[in-house]
Parts: structure tokens; C-alpha cells; sequence
């Protein structure tokens, strides 16, 4: 049972400076040591204080401390960034936030009497009155309520929104995914990620995120912590997240801590909202894009569920509604049962299935691509009785398996299949939080790559074993470091260090500076044809000769609330890439699985400016990025005359802009979304011509003919045009006896640009991508 | 972290307002740089309007050339195209001007154009190909270099070096029984690039003719001299009955640089090749077939591995086809033997035998001038529906032969049959 709301202020113990000082000052007086002339004694001594002035607390075992997971009435889901604030005599001792599993931690509480208070906006201020004996180990779970009416006096509420990340980790927010126009029934964070600088796709079809110069193949998504291979469905707007079935998600767009390994460019940790648990809801939508329906409920002794389907509609719509054939389909279907035990434990079960099919060349009747995912899993979190300590423990299966077929003649298929347990444990050592875990995982792949001229089949298979560790080190009272360590086993055995770092140079919350520092290595990869920007296929395999791909990456960045909800950010960002795997260049327009290993750099600058206000949400980002990749070919001697060629890769973005506007006015929602972005690389044919072949014959060119070929210049020596759209919607919501209707109508491409397109040289035909699209759609949400 | 509420407003937080770091005039100039650059923005994004797409790469017109200059050809063919941006052709001539140069003396060769329109139809032209063929048919000798050139209306030209080898010589070493590895070679002799060599194969059995190639890949560095390459003999593998080898030959291209190294769906790798300003290939090569029978010693007291068939302008070639005059019918799978009669001292007498073909042809080379041969043909087949057991059906043919140096010998043979009632229906 939690702890009864106690409405008041305890009487004091001690007043808060005397806490801090009982904290701080041993630690201080070591650091003060350093004016002295340093000898190899003072040297050794030299280090021993640097690390107590970092690590000053951890001994102090006669210090209280406390834990608790803080969950919402209304959804009995826990709750993060809940403020958690532990009073002395009306002085604030100590502040925590809730992490994504509701779990707050606080230690190196001088013994005494305490007033604990949890904050969240739109929820009643939760009260105890507490106190603390000398070494006493306090959980303290409780339920914030939901208020009706805003509250008044302090509201505390973690700045949440896309120019504010704590130590590289952004958070989203399905009011967030709302605000940016989908033309369907609901936002959905594929739309919402391609708003963000850094953020890269290559055209509307297909689904391909690029993160600050990474691949696709390379960014990491997991759904309640099990992975998903390819989370983003044909159609560009849409991924298997959409709006009603997101707690919240993790977005980082590098610089990740160690909790996350096998992936070196980003993380999108998503976690799905459970069923509620106190009443049956439900959700239809239709829109000439998707028509998709919701429910959830409770299912006795602490389960509940909830069940999602989505079926698009585009293909049978979009002749009517853009005038051209649009030949895209997805369906995707989701379970969730959820078991709580109190606030305590938690465990959740999982299943999700997608499929995808589409004609990248609409008029290209024999060509198609498609592919699959499916995601079975179990997640659960289990808080410590007694020690300081939450436990989360992930299971789960997941493959997926897509297949490209050209001209009805060449063939390709690949597919992955995953075992996954992973466990990971927040703790608290004195004042000093510790993050550790580790990762089990076996992955299967195949390939069947069936050409004109041949057949390559392959199948290989990796164990992985990591183990990593994290602790999160005070910068006195302004600022944390992080360090952490990724430890590979296998498959190839390896060391990742990584260190985040906020400060708070001028002691105030709203200003922080943010860096970060890291190793990152990959063992399994993804292979595309790069030379085709609309290419989705993705080959899986394992490194070429048990080499990871390797990326040392580094951020400096500078965040600022300037009041009134505006909150404005700047980011830089560099990487340096090694043994990333990179198709062999070929002459010939065709797909290969030769792979050659390139080094790459990327840097670049994030600018994210965000107004934030009760009936106005407004974004704009800019993104500058430089990727250029290097690589070494023999037949680049004899086409361009040396063997090395660098070149930028088909998804350096120069610069990208987004503006995002949602507005309420007189009733009505209107919402607008800007993109602009510079031309992507591709390579340039040289043009076709007749070629003989004279490797075991002398035809004769007198009465022969040769074989008809395309001839390509130099990888990606080319740019396309630039694109830019705007997109709009004009929703407005109805209350009906049984719920909410909320009409939106809306056009994506409003005004018609021709952007992203698939070009046949072989025919010179140009299909362009996503036309204008005028969309209506119709929402029903039970109460 | 430390104390205070992370991400809370700064002017809620402290409690006495909020100052920026740089006070609050700077916050008004900042927001107009803001507006100016959302207005830069909109006005980059609002001129950026050319959404057209040339997708070849920009530069001069390329032409793609492909031939090769063949010292054994009447006539030499060049095929020059130029690079096109869609997989249609045009039927109007090429507006170019092709020559080669003999780099050893100055003579310019002007080499003559003829358009061809084939009716081999592409799946993306119905209407045919044009092709543009230059020709010559001045006579090239071995050894000769020339520079080719092409020159288009739109002053963009392809130059390229063309270098034909010297005259080459062979050997073929064929394992003997005793030689635990029974591998044959090949020895190219003053040669340094080879394009390709085939070994063929020709078989007859009671299904008919049969053949089969063994290819070698082009060497892609200059070649030691001598130089050596192991050769398989390759076998047709068909059931029908007893197999006779009727004919192997060799057939080299000798080239006077190196040689392409892609073939099929590796055209991609192939360089550009030598062609200056352009892409595709011109070669020079010498072609030599060479028959490629057995070779066995009468003796083994040198306890030499290998018979040695040597090849160059001086050896032998013999031709001739085995008739059976009764009947009027070529006699297909007779024995032609020929054994050297008096060997040089200490060497021992080679017997080259081969078998005839369906047209009762045989083919033998690398034989030595002024060596008297012992010539046997002998057809050891007798149908068992006469006698009850398989016999002779002809009479065997000896005789004595001499050749002269560098002779294309022909001797035809006529072997008379036991019974001219059974002639064989054809």
C-alpha cells in the first residue's frame, strides 16, 4: 500500500544549510589541496582526492536514503519526470526526477524529519511527512491524483519539448507527436523524428531514418525494450507508433549512454502504453491514408490490455485523391497485456506484427518490395524490498524478413531473427546512483540474393554477451558526469567507454551545458545499394571479417529556457567512423553483396528553437551535417586513376530546416509543418554504351553485336534537387454521449512540390513522390 | 544532481526575475535576427523552385570504342559508339574521324565507317540498334604499335595505344604414363600478355561428335618467358559408349599489352581500359590454333615425364582425311599414328597418334621437318554381327613420310575394307 498523503509541513530537524554542509564539506576540503607543488606522493594523494571530490559521498553509510515508484491515478501506469522533493522546515533538501519507470532514488539523507513531496503538472501535489533513522533504507511509493483545475503556486514541471535533452536523451511525448500534422487520425513519431535537426530521410517512401550521418542500419529501436528491425512502415509518415499507443519515447541522436550496445549511430527506446486498467476505451479512425482502431480495458487481478490494428488505405484512395496510383500497404497489429502487483512489480507481455508492401516505381509492374516484422516479448520491473534498487528484465523474440524483386528478374531476400534477455538495474551506493546490466542475445540471418547472373545464398548466425556500467558522479551541486563502460564478450570481444556530462554554469537548471563522449561498435550489418536513395532493401549479415564497425563520437551543447515557455538549444557534434561497410562501387547499376569497408566522418550543429505555450506549440530546427566517407577500391586505379575515392554518402543532408506551428483558434486546431532540406548525393551515370566482352572470346565487332550497359561516374558525385513541402491540418473535436469525435481535414505537399522522385535511367522516366494529398479524417474516442 | 529543479524556468525558480546573461536589449536584437532568419529561410526555400533533373553527369561527349587488331584477320573491325543518356540509338552516322598511326614508320590509316542497323531488338528499342563499324584492311603485321585516334564534330577526341606482340612460339608437354601427375603444360615462348587460351576437346562416340573447352583466364601482369600454364584435358561426359578422342587443339590470343579482366556481370570492374577520354577497349593480338594430340615415347629409358610437341614456323602441320574408296564413305574413328623413324641420338621416337573425326578428318602439327615417320592407320572395328566377335573391318595402312620445314602437309588415305558388301549407311 502506498504511504498515506499527508497535506502540510513537517517540523524540522535541522535547517538546510547544515544539511548541505554535513554533505559537502570533507569533500571540499580535500579539493582545496591543489594549490601546493605536486611530488609523486601528492601526485598519488592528488588522484585519491580528485576521486573523492567526484565520488564524496559513497562512504557515508549512516545517511538515510529513499526509493519509490510514483504512478498516475488515472492510468495506473508509473510516471516520469514527476518531480520528487524531499523538505526540511520548508527549505528544499533534495530534488529528484522520476525516471521512465516512474523509480525515484535519493541518498545521503542526514537522519531526521522530512516533508517528501511529488509534483507533476495536472496532477495534485502528494505530500508525507517522514522521518528518517540513521541508515534506514525508505521506500515510498505513492499515486499522484489528477486535477480537475490548473494549480496554482509552484508548478513544477521537467521542460520537456525538442530543444530540451538531459545528457543526449530526448523525450517524446504523444502531445508532442500530436502537434506535428500526419494526414491520418492521430500523430505518429515517425512524422515527429523527421522534424528534428540531424534527423535525415531520403524520400517519402520507404521509411529510412538517417541520424547525424548514420545508416538506417545503424540506429537501435526498441519497443518496451525489445528490438525491432525496421519500426517504420512504406509510407514515410507513418511507423508502428502512433500516437494513442505511446507512453513516452527515447530519442538519441547519438552519444548514447552504455545501456544500449550493438548500434553506433542513435537509439529510439520506445515504451507502449499499458491497457487502463479501471475501464474499457476504445478508438476508431479512418483518413483516406489508414483507418485504424484501438481498445483497451482491464482484465481482473491487476491485468489490463490493449489491442491496436491499423490497415492502410492509400492504395485504394490515392488515385481519387492525388490523381496518380500510390501502390503502398501496410497493416500492423499489436497485443499488450499488462500485470501490475502493487507499484512494486510490473510486468507487461507483448506482441506486434507488421507487413509492408509497396512499388517504390509505381509504373513498374513487375518490381515490388516487401517485408515484415514481428516482435514477441515480455518486459518486467521489479523494485528492491529493502535495499535501493529497481530491476528491469527483458525477453523477447524478433525478426524480420523483407524481399525486393526487380524487373521480375532479380530477386532478393534477407531476413534476421533475434533472441533477446537483457536486465538492468538503477541502484544507489551512498549518494551516487549506479546504472548496470547486461545483454544476451542470438541472432540468426539469411540472405538469398538471386541475380541475372547468379546466385548468392548465405546464412550466419551471432551470440552476443555484453555486460556494461554506469554511475552517475555529481558536479557538486551544478551538474552530473556519467561515465560509463560497455564490456563485449561477444561476438567480438571489445571495450566501449563513455562518458555524459550536464553542468549548470551558472547554478540555475535552465542554462546547461552538455558533452559527451563515446566509443560505439557494431558487429552486425545492414547492406543497401546506396547508389538508389529509394532503395529500402536492407541485406543483414555479420562484419566482414569479424571487424565491427567502430565510431569514436563526441557533442558539445548549450541549452537555455528563456521564459514563457520558449526554450531554445545549440548542439554540436562530430564522429569519426571506421570499418562501416559500405557496398563495393561497381560501374554497373546493380546490386552487390561485395562489401567494402570505409572510414567516414560526419560533424555538425542541431539548432532547435521551441515556444511552448497553453494554446500554441512552435518549432523550428536547423540542421547542418557533413558526412563524407572514404574508401579504398582497386578499381577505382583504373576508372579514376587512384585507388582511394572519397565521396558523401546519398543521405548528407547539407543543411535542413522544420517548422512546426500547432495553434488553437476558436475552437478549431490548426497545425503546420515546414520542411526544408538541400539535395541528397547520388552517383551520376555516364551513359550507356555497347561493350564487348573479352575475357574467353574475340568477338568481332565487324559482325557482333556487344552487350548494352550503363556506365556510372564517380560514387555520388551528384546532387539532387533540393526539396521543401508544407503540410497543414484543421482539426476540430466534438463531445458526443459516449465520447469525443474530432473531424480533421488537412493536405500534405500543399502546394504540390515535386520532391523526392524515382528516375529509371534506363527509361528516363521520373516518378515523383507523394503528390498533393487533400485528406479528411474522422476520429472516435470513447470516454 | 544538485539541489533546485531541473529544466524549471529560470524567473520561477529563483524567485527574483529572470535576467539573460546579456541583458534585454540583445533578447530584442536577437529576435529580429530570428525573424530575418526565418525570413532567409522562407525566401531560400521559396527560390529553390528548379525541381528539374539531368541525372548524367556534366562534361564533354564520351565515345566508347571496343575492337581489337588481329595479325591473322583480312580486315580489322573498330566499333565506336558514343556514351548516350537513354538506351535508344540514332541510324545517322557517327560524326567522327578514325585513324591509326604506325607509330614505327608514320603511316596513317584512315579507317573507313559503315552504319549497321541490326534487327536484334532490345527491349526497350523495338526499332533496332544502330551500330557504327570502322574497318581496315590493310594488313598488320606482328610487333607493330599504332595509336588510334577518333575525332568527333564537337572537337572531343579518344585516343588509345594499340601494340601488337612479336611472333610467339609454343610447346605442348604432354605427361607421360610413368609421370605420377599426368598434367599437361603449356609453354608460351616470347610472348608477355596472353588474352585467353582454350583447350578443346573433340570426342566421338555412337551418339556423334562431342565437344568441350577448358578457358584460361587472361594473366593480368606481363608474362615470366618462358612461361608455363598447366593445361586439363577436358572430357565430354556423355554415356554412349566408348569415347575416342578425335581432335584437341589450343587456341591462344596472344595480346601486345594487358588484357581486360572482367567478363559477364563483372563488366563493372573492367577499367575503362585504354582508351584516353573515353572508355572501352582496343587490343592487339596474334592468334594461334594449335592441334593438341598424343604424344607418347616408344621407349622409356629417358625417364622424361613429358613428350614435348614443339611449336613455331618451322615445325609440320599434316592434314588429310581417311576414305574408304569401296564404299565412298569417310571412315570416322581410325587411329592415325605417325612414329619417328630415326630420332636424333640420344633422344627416343615419339608416336603422335589421333583419332579421325565423323568426317573421317584428322589433324596433327608439331612435327618435326626432315624426320622420316612411320605412318599407321589403323580402324580396329569390326561389327560382331559377322563374325561373332568384334575384329579388324580394314585392312591397316603403313607408310613412310618426310616433311619439309614450315610445310602445311595434306595426306589423305584410303583404307580398304575386308568386305565392301558392308558398307555403312551414312
Amino acid at each position: 500500500m502506498p504511504p498515506q498523503s499527508v497535506i502540510g509541513a513537517a517540523a524540522l530537524p535541522a535547517g538546510r544549510d547544515a544539511v548541505r554542509s554535513s554533505r559537502h564539506i570533507p569533500a571540499r576540503a580535500v579539493c582545496r589541496r591543489r594549490g601546493r607543488p605536486w611530488h609523486p606522493a601528492r601526485l598519488r594523494l592528488g588522484v585519491l582526492a580528485f576521486v573523492l571530490c567526484l565520488v564524496p559521498r559513497a562512504a557515508q553509510g549512516q545517511q538515510a536514503s529513499m526509493q519509490g515508484i510514483v504512478t498516475s491515478s488515472s492510468t495506473g501506469s508509473p510516471m516520469e519526470g514527476v518531480a520528487v522533493v524531499l523538505e526540511a522546515g520548508g527549505q528544499r533538501v533534495k530534488t529528484v526526477l522520476t525516471d521512465r519507470n516512474g523509480f525515484y532514488q535519493i541518498g545521503g539523507i542526514t537522519p531526521g524529519s522530512y516533508t517528501l513531496s511529488g509534483l507533476h503538472i495536472g496532477y495534485s501535489r502528494y505530500e508525507l511527512s517522514l522521518t528518517l533513522a540513521s541508515g534506514e533504507r525508505r521506500t515510498a511509493n505513492f499515486t499522484l491524483q489528477l486535477a480537475p483545475v490548473e494549480l496554482k503556486g509552484i508548478v513544477v514541471t521537467p521542460e520537456r519539448g525538442a530543444a530540451v535533452r538531459d545528457l543526449g536523451r530526448q523525450v517524446v511525448t504523444p502531445a508532442e507527436i500530436r502537434a506535428v500534422p500526419v494526414p491520418a487520425g492521430s500523430g505518429d513519431l515517425a512524422t515527429y523524428l523527421q522534424t528534428l535537426p540531424g534527423v535525415t530521410t531520403t524520400g517519402d517512401r520507404g521509411g529510412q531514418l538517417y541520424v547525424r550521418g548514420g545508416t538506417p542500419a545503424q540506429n537501435l529501436a526498441l519497443v518496451d525494450g525489445i528490438q525491432i528491425y525496421q519500426p517504420y512502415h512504406i509510407l514515410g509518415f507513418f511507423s508502428v507508433f502512433p500516437e494513442d499507443l505511446v507512453s513516452s519515447a527515447d530519442f538519441y541522436a547519438g552519444n548514447f549512454g552504455a545501456r544500449y550496445s550493438g548500434r553506433t549511430s542513435s537509439v529510439l527506446d520506445v515504451r507502449l502504453r499499458d491497457g487502463n486498467p479501471n475501464r474499457y476505451r476504445g478508438m476508431l479512425s479512418v483518413s483516406p491514408f489508414l483507418a485504424e482502431g484501438m481498445a483497451e480495458g482491464p482484465a481482473g487481478n491487476g491485468l489490463s490490455w490493449l489491442a491496436s490494428v491499423r490497415h492502410s488505405l492509400v492504395e485504394q484512395t490515392s488515385e481519387h485523391l492525388m490523381g496518380a496510383l500510390q501502390p503502398y500497404g501496410f497493416d500492423s497489429q499489436l497485443l499488450k497485456v499488462t500485470a501490475t502487483n502493487g507499484e512494486a512489480q510490473r510486468c507487461s507481455g507483448m506482441a506486434l506484427r507488421t507487413s509492408d508492401r509497396g512499388r517504390l516505381d509505381p509504373a513498374e509492374t513487375t518490381s515490388h518490395v516487401e517485408w515484415q516484422n514481428l516482435v514477441v516479448g515480455g518486459h518486467c520491473v521489479t523494485q528492491g524490498k529493502g535495499i535501493l534498487r529497481l530491476t528491469e528484465v527483458n525477453v523477447g523474440f524478433s525478426s524480420f524478413d523483407n524481399a525486393a524483386v526487380s524487373r521480375g528478374s532479380s530477386i532478393f531476400r534477407s531476413g534476421i531473427s533475434r533472441l533477446q534477455a537483457d536486465a538492468h538495474i538503477t541502484s544507489m551506493i551512498g549518494t551516487l546512483p549506479l546504472y548496470a546490466g547486461f545483454h544476451i542475445s542470438s541472432e540468426g540471418m539469411t540472405s538469398d540474393l538471386t541475380e541475372i547472373f547468379g546466385i548468392a545464398e548465405r546464412n550466419s548466425g551471432i551470440f552476443g554477451t555484453d555486460v556494461y556500467g554506469e554511475a552517475g558522479i555529481p558536479l557538486g551541486t551544478r551538474g552530473e558526469l556519467r561515465p560509463g563502460l560497455l564490456l563485449t564478450a561477444l561476438p567480438i570481444a571489445g571495450a566501449e567507454p563513455r562518458v555524459r556530462m550536464s553542468w549548470e554554469p551558472f547554478g540555475r537548471a535552465s542554462e546547461k551545458i552538455q558533452a559527451a563522449l563515446g566509443v560505439y561498435r557494431q558487429s552486425l550489418l545492414g547492406t543497401s545499394d546506396l547508389r538508389d536513395v529509394t532503395n529500402v532493401f536492407v541485406a543483414w549479415m555479420t562484419s566482414p571479417d569479424d571487424i565491427p564497425m567502430q565510431s569514436v563520437q563526441g557533442s558539445l551543447g548549450w541549452q537555455q529556457s528563456l521564459g514563457g515557455g520558449v526554450n531554445w538549444s545549440i548542439e554540436g557534434y562530430f564522429k569519426r567512423m571506421r570499418d562501416i561497410p559500405v557496398p563495393a562501387w561497381n560501374a554497373l547499376p546493380q546490386f552487390t553483396t561485395r562489401l567494402v569497408l570505409a572510414d567516414g566522418r560526419t560533424h555538425g550543429l542541431d539548432a532547435r528553437l521551441q515556444w511552448n505555450r497553453p494554446h500554441f506549440y512552435g518549432f523550428l530546427g536547423y540542421g547542418y551535417s557533413w558526412t563524407e566517407y572514404q574508401v579504398t577500391q582497386p578499381e577505382f586505379v583504373g576508372w579514376f586513376g587512384d585507388s582511394v575515392q572519397s565521396y558523401h554518402p546519398p543521405h548528407d543532408r547539407r543543411h535542413q530546416v522544420n517548422a512546426v506551428a500547432s495553434a488553437d483558434l476558436a475552437g478549431f486546431k490548426a497545425s503546420a509543418r515546414w520542411q526544408f532540406g538541400t539535395g541528397l548525393p547520388f552517383t551520376q551515370p555516364l551513359g550507356f554504351d555497347e561493350a564487348f566482352d573479352y575475357w574467353a572470346h574475340l568477338w568481332d565487332p565487324g559482325h557482333t553485336l556487344g552487350t548494352e550497359r550503363l556506365l556510372l561516374d564517380r560514387p555520388f558525385n551528384g546532387r539532387l534537387p533540393t526539396t521543401h513541402r508544407l503540410d497543414l491540418s484543421l482539426e476540430r473535436s466534438f463531445n458526443l454521449p459516449v465520447g469525443q469525435a474530432q473531424l480533421q481535414a488537412g493536405a500534405v505537399n500543399v502546394y504540390n512540390r515535386r520532391n523526392m522522385f524515382y528516375y529509371d535511367l534506363f527509361t528516363a522516366r521520373r516518378a515523383d513522390q507523394l503528390p498533393r494529398a487533400p485528406y479528411l479524417s474522422l476520429t472516435l474516442r470513447s470516454k | 544532481m544538485g539541489d533546485g529543479i531541473p529544466g524549471n524556468p529560470p524567473g520561477r525558480h529563483s524567485g527574483t526575475g529572470f535576467v539573460l546573461p546579456w541583458g534585454r536589449r540583445p533578447r530584442a536584437r536577437s529576435a529580429r535576427r530570428l525573424a530575418g532568419l526565418l525570413a532567409l529561410v522562407l525566401a531560400t526555400g521559396g527560390s529553390a523552385c528548379d525541381d528539374s533533373f539531368t541525372p548524367l553527369a556534366p562534361g564533354a561527349q564520351r565515345f566508347s570504342v571496343w575492337g581489337y587488331l588481329e595479325v591473322t584477320r583480312d580486315t580489322q573491325w573498330i566499333r565506336i559508339g558514343s556514351l548516350r543518356s537513354t538506351l535508344l540509338t540514332s541510324g545517322d552516322s557517327l560524326p567522327v574521324q578514325a585513324t591509326l598511326e604506325d607509330l614505327t614508320d608514320g603511316e596513317i590509316i584512315h579507317l573507313r565507317q559503315t552504319t549497321v542497323r541490326s534487327d536484334v531488338i532490345s527491349p526497350l528499342d523495338s526499332t533496332g540498334t544502330t551500330v557504327h563499324n570502322f574497318w581496315t584492311t590493310v594488313p598488320i603485321r606482328p610487333g607493330a604499335s599504332f595509336h588510334f585516334r577518333a575525332r568527333g564534330d564537337v572537337a572531343n577526341s579518344v585516343d588509345a595505344v594499340i601494340r601488337l606482340p612479336t611472333d610467339y612460339r609454343m610447346e605442348v608437354l604432354l605427361g607421360q604414363s610413368w609421370n605420377r601427375t599426368r598434367s599437361d603444360s603449356l609453354v608460351l615462348i616470347g610472348l608477355h600478355y596472353v588474352a585467353f587460351v582454350t583447350a578443346t576437346t573433340v570426342t566421338v562416340d555412337s551418339c556423334g561428335d562431342a565437344s568441350a573447352d577448358q578457358s584460361y583466364a587472361p594473366v593480368s601482369d606481363s608474362l615470366s618467358d618462358p612461361h608455363s600454364t598447366p593445361l586439363f584435358r577436358p572430357t565430354p561426359g556423355r554415356g554412349c559408349g566408348p569415347r575416342y578422342v578425335v581432335g584437341r587443339t589450343l587456341s591462344v590470343v596472344g595480346s601486345g599489352s594487358m588484357w581486360p579482366q572482367g567478363s559477364g556481370s563483372n563488366m563493372g570492374d573492367v577499367a575503362p581500359g585504354n582508351i584516353t577520354n573515353g572508355v572501352g577497349f582496343l587490343g592487339g593480338t596474334l592468334s594461334k590454333t594449335i592441334p593438341y594430340e598424343n604424344c607418347d615415347y616408344a621407349s622409356n629409358t629417358l625417364n622424361d615425364p613429358y613428350c614435348r610437341l614443339r611449336y613455331d614456323s618451322t615445325t609440320v602441320t599434316l592434314m588429310g582425311r581417311v576414305w574408304d574408296p569401296l564404299c565412298g564413305n569417310p571412315v570416322p574413328r581410325a587411329l592415325v599414328t605417325l612414329q619417328e623413324l630415326e630420332p636424333r641420338a640420344p633422344e627416343v621416337a615419339k608416336i603422335r597418334s589421333i583419332y579421325t573425326d565423323a568426317d573421317g578428318r584428322f589433324w596433327m602439327s608439331a612435327l618435326v621437318p626432315a624426320m622420316h615417320y612411320a605412318m599407321t592407320v589403323h580402324r580396329n572395328e569390326r561389327p560382331a554381327i559377322l563374325t561373332g566377335s568384334p575384329g579388324q573391318e580394314f585392312y591397316d595402312y603403313q607408310t613412310t613420310v618426310v616433311f619439309t620445314s614450315g610445310q602445311q602437309a595434306t595426306h589423305d588415305v584410303d583404307l580398304l575394307g575386308h568386305d565392301f558388301l558392308l558398307c555403312p549407311t551414312r
